[in-house]
């Protein structure tokens, strides 16, 4: 795997974080307009990159909720726990 | 239903590929009694019972991420025995698990101890199921903060920084329980005796009269 599929899969992980954490914060505070404002924004830029990612290399969600492209590659290696993000190899 | 990302929630990872000793350590936040997989499971089985949206929607989603902190565990451990010799794992003292289950991932403790359901409680009264969640996030912290020291005496980085950000979502997700018991007792104060039917959290239960 080229340097490009680990850097477009961290800015991913980063985008991820930020709508996962306002997703937890807005379950106990859904009326916050500020917390749905910036989930919004985040929210956007995620799947643009998810988009661009999946494209580019392979779906990220199985069971039809990612986008597929150059044939069946779903099961490509390699999967998240052989990637050791210290040595980054696969 | 659950759908499988094929991505770590953090970018997990070991400086050392043969290190089964701190592995035997960590595995108990896989298969431990305050680790990920009983803590997910405790959350997503509470969910059932609980009266508010609130409450039924964080169960859920803290719930899910505590699935994706189990498969950042499991990626540590697997990373960790990854090159490590069969001689290396007797001087680790790990070969008691590996004549069981080789470098295969299994649910136990540090002492090999395996899971068991006892470790977790549902017991119908959100306010019970919420306390405990918070007590387990704080279990959960604890053991953290002891890991991190057995991987800083390794010199392990790598493992640390990962541990660390386990640490800290216990955090974020004890404070997201205290909202929602706060929220659990602004619905208990409110009058709203058509939805109590059957259940009072304040009745005095009935105790068999032991004269009769």
């Amino acid at each position: 795997m080229d340097a490009r599929y680990f850097e477009m899969l961290r800015r991913i992980m980063e985008l991820e974080f930020i709508t996962l954490e306002l997703n937890l914060f807005l379950d106990t505070h859904p009326n916050d307009e500020r917390a749905l404002c910036d989930f919004k924004a985040a929210q956007e830029a995620l799947m643009q990159a998810k988009h661009e990612f999946e494209r580019a290399f392979h779906p990220l969600l199985n069971f039809g909720l990612g986008h597929v492209e150059n044939g069946w590659n779903w099961i490509c290696d390699p999967w998240p726990w052989e990637i050791n993000w210290y040595q980054r190899r696969g | 239903m659950w759908v499988y990302q094929k991505m770590l929630q953090y970018p997990a990872g070991t400086v050392s590929t043969c290190n089964p000793k701190l592995a035997k350590d960590i595995i108990t936040q896989y298969g431990g009694p305050d680790g990920e997989l009983a803590a997910s499971l405790r959350y997503l089985t509470q969910r059932y019972t609980m009266p508010i949206p609130e409450a039924k929607a964080a169960l859920t989603d803290i719930g899910t991420e505590e699935l994706a902190h189990m498969e950042i565990v499991a990626t540590l451990v697997y990373q960790l025995v990854r090159d490590a010799s069969v001689e290396q794992i007797i001087a680790a003292g790990m070969d008691g698990y590996y004549a069981d289950h080789d470098k295969a991932l299994y649910f136990v403790n540090g002492d090999g101890v395996p899971w068991t359901a006892a470790y977790i409680q549902s017991k119908g009264d959100p306010i019970t199921d919420i306390h405990e969640n918070m007590a387990a996030e704080q279990k959960a912290r604890s053991t953290y903060e002891y890991l991190i020291q057995i991987s800083n005496a390794h010199g392990d980085q790598a493992v640390t920084d990962t541990l660390t950000f386990l640490w800290q979502r216990e955090i974020v997700h004890f404070q997201r329980f205290g909202e929602i018991l706060n929220l659990l007792h602004d619905y208990y104060s409110r009058d709203h005796y058509f939805e109590m039917r059957g259940w009072n959290p304040y009745k005095v239960p009935d105790v068999p009269d032991a004269g009769k």
